[in-house]
């Protein structure tokens, strides 16, 4: 028999069925702890959905970017403090952008920072070798986490995380023909990597000069995703 | 419509010029509010850096109407963060608070204390929500962000009955933490 709390998940998700949705009418109608339970649920769920689906690392960057030339004057040195990494992070990104990227609109160009663990990772050789990848690509060293992503997605074709990682290393080394090629396959498929794929597939097509090809991708994306808000930023750019 | 709307406007569409305006204009005032309470000009960045990105949650999924001055309502958000932040520091030495703080021009404005009353219980829950251990986190973010729960199953390694199980669990678990904390308890 399920418990409450995976009635009122069930309830919540709309899933409810048969003899658990009489059982969970009853006990809406007679339990007052358990009416206090499914507030109490449904206000968190609201409250995960609105906070979740609007990410805020973009913005995150562009604050401290404007803290960084805040803090600046002549005759002071920066302070680096805990927010050290984000910092570094920051000015790798204007440095990138300035070199790699001369597009006008570096707003809709950001690549996120990699993931540390794996959701499927076998043995410990494979993990630490994912970890390199990881530093290699939060450093922006994107030659050589191309090639650690590229020796870990031919032997675990399976795992989509590497090829994703794999297509954004390949836009951080500007070989957009081949990042568009990895990520083409991710856009097409149905993994959490997506909508994420679409839109930087379009903005490795975008930068090769397809871009009818680009904005057809950067339609598909549904507004309720994380990714919307660039996708629009980046059509506005194509248009 | 207030004419400073166009600062939370900035920050939706996360606009490199007006974010930099943001700063130029306000963020000295909020440093300084801090710097005589106790805080380090660090402090004062940490501070105002997460109001505005709370500001940012306010706004992005429900209809947010500025009905005082940008700076107001940014000194007022930094003043509580702030002295929740003391409080979790447990420095009592708090002195001339309202000296340096600038006038609300409406201080009865219901609906703008309601959107901090629910930007403070988001960030709670978020806080919380980095407790409650790495597999919870990690099924509650992707149920949360997207309704193919087959799907999840599948990008996690699980079958559906096992993450809807484990999904009951972790919410479970979130919603005992959340019910512990004064902000929730008081509601």
């Amino acid at each position: 028999m399920k418990t409450k709390d995976e009635l009122i998940q069930d309830y919540l998700d709309e899933v409810l069925e048969g003899a658990d949705k009489i059982r969970f009418k009853a006990l809406l109608d007679e339990d007052a702890e358990f009416q206090k339970e499914l507030a109490l649920q449904q206000e968190l769920r609201n409250n995960l959905e609105n906070r979740l689906s609007a990410d805020a690392s973009t913005l995150r960057e562009k604050l401290l970017i404007a803290e960084v030339n805040m803090r600046k004057k002549p005759s002071q040195s920066i302070q680096l403090r805990k927010w050290t990494p984000y910092l570094a992070a920051a000015c790798l990104l204007i440095a990138g952008a300035l070199f790699f990227f001369p597009t006008s609109d570096n707003n809709v160009y950001n690549l996120p920072d990699m993931r540390s663990e794996i959701v499927r990772g076998d043995t410990s050789g494979e993990i630490h070798r994912y970890e390199e990848a990881v530093l290699a690509f939060n450093t922006q060293d994107y030659g050589r986490s191309s090639t650690i992503l590229r020796e870990l997605f031919s032997k675990n074709p399976d795992v989509l995380q590497y090829q994703y990682y794999l297509g954004l290393s390949l836009i951080g080394e500007n070989k957009m023909d081949a990042a568009a090629t990895q990520l083409h396959v991710l856009a097409e498929g149905t993994s959490v990597f997506q909508q994420e794929s679409k839109y930087y597939l379009a903005f490795a097509l975008h930068q090769t000069g397809k871009n009818q090809e680009a904005k057809n991708w950067l339609h598909q994306i549904p507004a309720h995703v994380k990714i919307y808000e660039k996708a629009q930023q980046l059509l506005k750019t194509i248009k | 419509m207030h004419l400073d709307q166009k600062y939370i406007h900035f920050l939706l569409h996360h606009d490199n010029h007006g974010i930099q305006q943001i700063y130029a204009k306000f963020g000295r005032s909020v440093i300084t509010m801090i710097k005589k309470n106790s805080g380090s000009e660090d402090d004062g960045y940490d501070i105002l850096q997460e109001c505005l990105v709370d500001i940012y949650h306010m706004a992005k999924n429900r209809d947010f109407q500025l009905t005082t001055s940008f700076q107001s309502f940014l000194l007022l958000v930094c003043k509580r963060k702030w002295l929740n932040e003391l409080k979790k520091r447990q420095r009592r030495e708090v002195t001339n608070v309202d000296d340096y703080v600038f006038d609300i021009e409406d201080t009865s404005d219901a609906a703008l204390q309601q959107h901090l009353i629910q930007s403070d219980k988001e960030n709670v829950m978020m806080a919380l929500l980095e407790t409650i251990g790495e597999r919870c986190r990690e099924i509650i973010k992707a149920c949360m962000t997207s309704k193919n729960q087959e799907q999840i199953a599948e990008n996690l390694g699980l079958s559906y009955a096992y993450l809807r199980k484990k999904k009951s669990e972790c919410m479970a678990k979130l919603g005992e933490k959340v019910k512990e904390h004064p902000l929730f308890k008081q509601s």
